[in-house]
C-alpha cells in the first residue's frame, strides 16, 4: 500500500467529479447497474439449472402423446411457447426476488447507494438488467424452439407441411340456424349478440347454419382464401371435434384438411356435412357519375387517342358529330361541360353492353379469377351492369373510381345430412383465412414471446417491489402466488359467478312476500366472505390470462395488431404502478 | 469554516415490526467534524458507531434531530460525489475482478473511460493489488477484501472519507499500511471520519476522537488531551538491578507514592511485529505483498 502516496494520484478536477446530475448522467449510472445486474443474473445457478431444464423440457415435446402427426405437431407447438413462459416467469421471479434482499444481506447495496446514485435510479438500473437477461432468454430460446419447430416440421412431414404459417382472419358478422321449415333468418343471430356458445344441427330440425363475411371488393379475397370450420360431430362413429379446411374461391371447392377419423366429410356431397358457398357482389349502383371520373381531361384524351382496345371500343360507339367534337378537343382544362355529360352517357350506355367483353379486349388486364367466373356465368340485366362496371374499373384503374361500398356477402354454410348425428357450431366456427404472410409463423410466434415479456415484467416489477421490503423467499412465494392466481383470473371470475347465483338461490324460499333463511345455514356467510376476497384479489392481481395467445399461434392467424397494443399497455400501465410502490418501498427502506 | 459533518441531536430509534421501539441506538448526538480533521468515532460495539455513520450517508433516516453532511442533507445525492465510504465487511461484487470492480464504481460517478482506467490502475497499486487485479473477488482474502472495499472508497477522490472499522480483521502491517495512507490523505487535505473498537488505531491517527457508549456520546476532544492522565508517573531505567529496585520503592515510599508496577517496558505488541517483518524482508517489499 506504500508503493504509491496518495500525493501522487491524479487529482481529479471539478470537472470530472461534481457535474449537476442531469439525465444523460442518470442513464449512465443505470446503464453500469444494469450491465452488473445482468452479469450477476447470468452466473446464478438458478439461472443455468432453469436455462438446461427449459431446453430438456422443450425437448422432450418429441414424447408426447398424440393420434396423428398434425395433432402431435400443434401439441409440440404449444407445449414448447407454455414451456418457454413458464420458465421465463421461474426466472424473472428467482432474479427479481433475490437481487436487491442479497445486495442488502451482502451489504453490497452500501457501496452503491453512497455514491452518487439515487435509489430510484438503482431500482432502474436492476430493472434493466433483469430485462436484458429476459429479453436474452426469450430471444434465444424463440430462436432455438422456431429451428425446433421447423425442424420438426420438417421430419414430421417430408415435403413440409401448412402448419408453420400464419394469415390474417376475417370473422364472420352474421351467424344463423336455419329451421328447415321455417323462414329463412327466422332463427338468425347477429354475431356478438347473445346467443348459445354451442348451436346443434340435428337432422331434420335445424339443420343448416350459415356463416356471412362482408366485403366491399372481390379481390379482398384472393384465390387461396380458405375457410377454416370447427366443429363438434356426434354421430354413429362417436363424437369428437373435427378442424375442416376448406380452400374455395378457386375454380372448385378444394378440402384441404379433414382429420382422419372422419372421411366421409365432403364438401358439396350429402355424406356428413356439405358446404354451400355462395358469394354475391353488389355496389349500391352501378352507374357512374361525374365525381367516379377522376380527371375527365385525361380520360377524354385516352378516348381520342384510342390505343388501348377498349377506349378504341368506346369511342367507336360515338355518334359522328359527337366524335368529331371529341377529336376537336386539345386537352384544355376544364374540358367543355357538353363533352363531359357525353363521355358520362357513354360509359354508363357502356354498363348495359352485353358485348362489352371480349376475350381479345380484356387482353392483358389483370383480371382475377373470380371476375373470370362471373363473366363465364353470363349475367343479365342488372347483373350485367355490375359486372361490366366492375370491367371498366378493370379498364380504367387510373380514371374510374372503384365502385362505392358494395354489399358483397360471401355464405358459408353446413348442411347437417346425419341421420343419427348432430353438428355443433357456433359463431365462431368458420373463419375466413387470407393468404400466408411471408415468416408470418415466426412473426406471431416472436409476437407471443413479446408478449410473455411483458407478462414477465409484472411478475418482475411485483416480485421487486415485494423484495424491496420482504427477503428472498417471501418474495418469491408472493411473486409465484401473483402469477398462480393471475393465471387462474379468468377461472376465478367465473368461479365467482357460480357463487353469486348460489348466493341468490340460496337465500332462503321466498314465503308469503319474506325471505325465509335456514337460520342452520352458515354457509351463506361463508360464501359472502369467500366472494368479498375474490373480489378483491381479482382487482389486485393482474390478469395475466390476457397475455396467452396461443390459440391464434396454434391456429395459424395472425395476432391482431390491437391485440398487440392492448395487452401491451396494460402491462405497461400495471408495471408503471408496480415499479412506483417499489420506488417508494426502496426509498422508504432503512438499510440497518 | 463549516463543519463537514454535523450532528444537531441526532436520534435514532430501532423499531420493531410493529413500529414499537425497541432500542435506542443512538441519543441526542450533538457533533462537528471540521475540515481536514482525521475524526474517530471509538466505542465498543453497539455503541452507536455504525448506526451515526449511516445517518450521515443517508442510509438510515433519524428518529429526530438532523444530520448534515458537507453542508447538505444526507439524502442529497449531489453531496456523494464528494464522499467516499467503506463499509464493515462489504464484500462487493464477487464474480469481478478488482479491474472490473473499481471500473463499475468509477461509472457510478460517470467518470471518463480514461479517468477510470487511470484512476484504477493508481488505486490498485496503492492498496497493492496490482499483481492480484483479474482475480475475482470470491478468491480474495479478508484482508485482501478489506483494501479493495478501500480503494474503491477513493475512486472519486472525495474530500470526505468515512471508514467503518478500517483495520478490523486486517494483519498488522496491513493495518499499519493503512494508518499511513490515512495520515497521507489528511496531509491532502482531506476530512477522515473512522470508526474503531481498537484503541491503537484510533490513537495512531486520529486528530480528534469522540467516544460513544450506548448511543451516548461520552466524550469528545484531541487524542493527547483525553489520554492524558494527570496523577500517574512513568519512569523508564536501564540495568536495574534487584537491590537498586528495592532502593527504588523505598525512595518513592518515602514521598509518599506507591509503586504500582515495575516490569520490562514493552514495545507494543504490533511495533514489535512490524520491525520483525521489515527485517526479514530486508526492505525489499514496502506493499502488502499480495500476489
Amino acid at each position: 500500500m506504500a508503493s504509491v502516496k496518495t500525493s501522487e494520484l491524479a487529482r481529479f478536477a471539478d470537472d470530472v467529479v461534481g457535474r449537476p446530475n442531469f439525465l444523460g448522467s442518470a442513464l449512465g449510472k443505470i446503464w453500469a447497474i444494469a450491465t452488473l445486474t445482468f452479469r450477476e443474473s447470468v452466473r446464478k445457478k438458478v439461472f443455468v439449472v432453469l436455462l438446461l431444464f427449459a431446453i430438456v423440457v422443450i425437448s422432450s415435446s418429441v414424447s408426447l402423446p398424440a393420434t396423428d402427426a398434425r395433432s402431435q405437431f400443434k401439441v409440440m407447438e404449444s407445449w414448447c411457447l407454455r414451456s418457454i413462459t413458464f420458465f421465463g416467469v421461474l426466472i424473472a421471479l428467482f432474479l427479481s426476488a433475490t437481487s436487491i434482499p442479497d445486495d442488502i444481506e451482502e451489504r453490497k447495496i452500501f457501496t452503491v447507494v453512497t455514491k452518487p446514485v439515487s435509489r430510484a435510479q438503482y431500482l432502474l438500473g436492476k430493472l434493466l438488467g433483469f430485462s436484458l437477461v429476459l429479453a436474452t432468454f426469450l430471444v434465444g430460446m424463440g430462436t432455438l424452439s422456431v429451428g425446433y419447430l421447423r425442424w420438426m416440421d420438417r421430419s414430421l412431414f417430408p415435403g413440409g407441411s401448412e402448419l408453420l404459417l400464419a394469415r390474417d382472419v376475417r370473422e364472420p358478422t352474421w351467424f344463423e340456424v336455419l329451421h328447415k321449415a321455417s323462414t329463412p333468418g327466422a332463427l338468425g343471430f347477429r354475431v356478438g349478440e347473445g346467443l348459445p356458445d354451442v348451436c346443434w344441427l340435428r337432422y331434420a330440425r335445424e339443420n343448416q347454419a350459415r356463416w356471412s363475411f362482408p366485403f366491399t371488393d372481390l379481390d379482398s379475397f384472393p384465390d387461396d382464401t380458405e375457410a377454416e370450420i370447427t366443429m363438434a360431430v356426434e354421430g354413429p362413429y362417436g363424437s369428437s371435434v373435427n378442424t375442416i379446411v376448406v380452400q374455395f374461391l378457386g375454380p372448385d371447392p378444394k378440402l384441404i384438411y379433414a382429420p382422419e377419423p372422419y372421411p366421409q366429410v365432403r364438401y358439396n356431397r350429402p355424406t356428413v356435412v356439405s358446404f354451400d358457398i355462395r358469394r354475391l357482389m353488389r355496389a349500391t349502383t352501378p352507374a357512374i357519375d361525374l365525381s367516379e371520373l377522376k380527371r375527365p381531361s385525361r380520360f377524354l384524351l385516352r378516348l381520342k387517342e384510342g390505343r388501348e382496345p377498349v377506349a378504341r371500343f368506346l369511342a367507336d360507339t360515338l355518334p359522328p358529330e359527337w366524335r368529331s367534337e371529341l377529336d376537336a378537343y386539345g386537352g384544355a382544362e376544364p374540358p367543355p361541360p357538353t363533352l363531359t355529360n357525353t363521355v358520362l352517357l357513354l360509359l354508363n350506355y357502356a354498363l348495359e353492353r352485353p358485348d362489352l367483353y371480349e376475350p381479345a379486349r380484356f387482353d392483358g388486364l389483370p383480371l382475377s379469377a373470380s371476375t373470370r367466373q362471373w363473366i363465364a356465368a353470363k349475367p343479365q340485366k342488372e347483373d350485367l351492369a355490375y359486372l361490366n362496371r366492375r370491367l371498366l374499373e378493370k379498364a380504367f384503374p387510373e380514371d374510374l373510381e372503384r365502385s362505392r361500398p358494395a354489399i358483397g356477402v360471401l355464405d358459408v354454410v353446413i348442411n347437417q345430412r346425419v341421420p343419427q348425428g348432430s353438428i355443433g357450431v357456433s359463431r365462431t366456427s368458420v373463419v375466413l383465412r387470407e393468404a400466408p404472410v411471408p415468416f408470418g409463423f415466426e412473426r406471431n410466434f416472436f409476437v407471443s414471446l413479446l408478449l410473455s415479456f411483458a407478462q414477465f415484467y409484472i411478475v418482475l416489477s411485483l416480485t421487486l417491489f415485494f423484495s424491496a421490503r420482504l427477503s428472498g423467499p417471501v418474495s418469491i412465494f408472493l411473486g409465484f402466488f401473483v402469477y398462480l392466481t393471475g393465471s387462474m383470473a379468468d377461472f376465478l371470475r367465473s368461479s365467482l359467478t357460480v357463487v353469486q347465483s348460489t348466493i341468490q338461490a340460496g337465500g332462503g324460499v321466498a314465503e308469503g312476500g319474506h325471505v325465509h333463511h335456514d337460520p342452520d345455514d352458515i354457509s351463506l356467510p361463508l360464501l359472502k366472505v369467500s366472494q368479498f376476497v375474490v373480489e378483491l384479489v381479482l382487482k389486485a392481481i393482474p390478469d395475466l390470462g390476457r397475455f396467452d395467445v396461443s390459440e391464434p399461434l396454434l391456429r395459424g392467424t395472425l395476432i391482431p395488431f390491437e391485440r398487440i397494443t392492448g395487452e401491451l399497455s396494460y402491462a405497461a400501465l400495471y408495471c408503471t404502478v408496480a415499479i412506483a410502490a417499489g420506488w417508494a418501498a426502496v426509498n422508504s427502506r432503512e438499510l440497518k | 469554516m463549516e463543519a463537514v459533518i454535523r450532528a444537531v441531536d441526532l436520534t435514532k430509534d430501532f423499531t420493531d415490526f410493529w413500529g414499537r421501539p425497541k432500542n435506542r441506538a443512538l441519543d441526542r448526538l450533538n457533533l462537528e467534524v471540521h475540515p481536514g480533521e482525521v475524526f474517530g468515532l471509538l466505542g465498543p460495539n453497539g455503541s452507536g458507531k455504525t448506526t451515526s455513520m449511516k445517518l450521515f450517508l443517508g442510509l438510515l433516516y433519524p428518529s429526530s434531530g438532523h444530520a448534515f453532511i458537507l453542508g447538505r442533507d444526507p439524502t442529497d445525492i449531489d453531496a456523494k460525489q464528494h464522499i467516499g465510504f467503506l463499509p464493515e465487511e462489504s464484500y462487493l461484487y464477487r464474480f469481478l475482478n478488482a479491474e472490473e470492480t473499481l471500473d463499475f464504481y468509477g461509472r457510478l460517478f460517470n467518470l471518463p473511460r480514461k479517468v477510470r482506467q487511470r484512476r484504477t490502475e493508481e488505486l490498485l497499486r496503492l492498496v497493492g493489488l496490482y499483481d492480484v487485479r483479474k482475480r475475482r473477488l470470491r478468491e480474495y482474502s479478508k484482508g485482501m477484501a478489506r483494501r479493495i472495499g478501500f480503494a474503491q472508497a477513493l475512486i472519486n477522490d472525495p474530500q470526505l472519507v468515512i471508514l467503518d472499522e478500517p483495520t478490523s480483521g486486517l494483519d498488522p502491517i496491513v493495518s499499519r499500511q493503512l494508518k499511513d495512507l490515512i495520515a497521507d490523505l489528511r496531509q491532502r487535505g482531506k476530512t477522515i471520519l473512522m470508526s474503531s473498537h481498537l484503541l491503537a488505531d484510533i490513537e495512531d491517527v486520529c486528530d480528534r476522537i469522540a467516544i460513544l457508549h450506548l448511543g451516548i456520546l461520552r466524550k469528545v476532544g484531541t487524542v493527547k488531551e483525553l489520554l492524558k492522565v494527570a496523577e500517574l508517573q512513568q519512569i523508564t531505567v536501564k540495568n536495574l538491578s534487584p537491590e537498586a529496585k528495592a532502593e527504588l520503592e523505598q525512595v518513592v515510599a518515602r514521598a509518599g507514592a506507591t509503586v504500582t508496577s515495575i516490569e520490562n517496558p514493552s514495545e507494543t505488541l504490533e511495533n514489535l511485529f512490524l520491525k520483525t517483518i521489515r527485517e526479514s524482508q530486508g526492505g525489499q517489499r514496502q506493499d502488502l505483498g499480495a500476489r
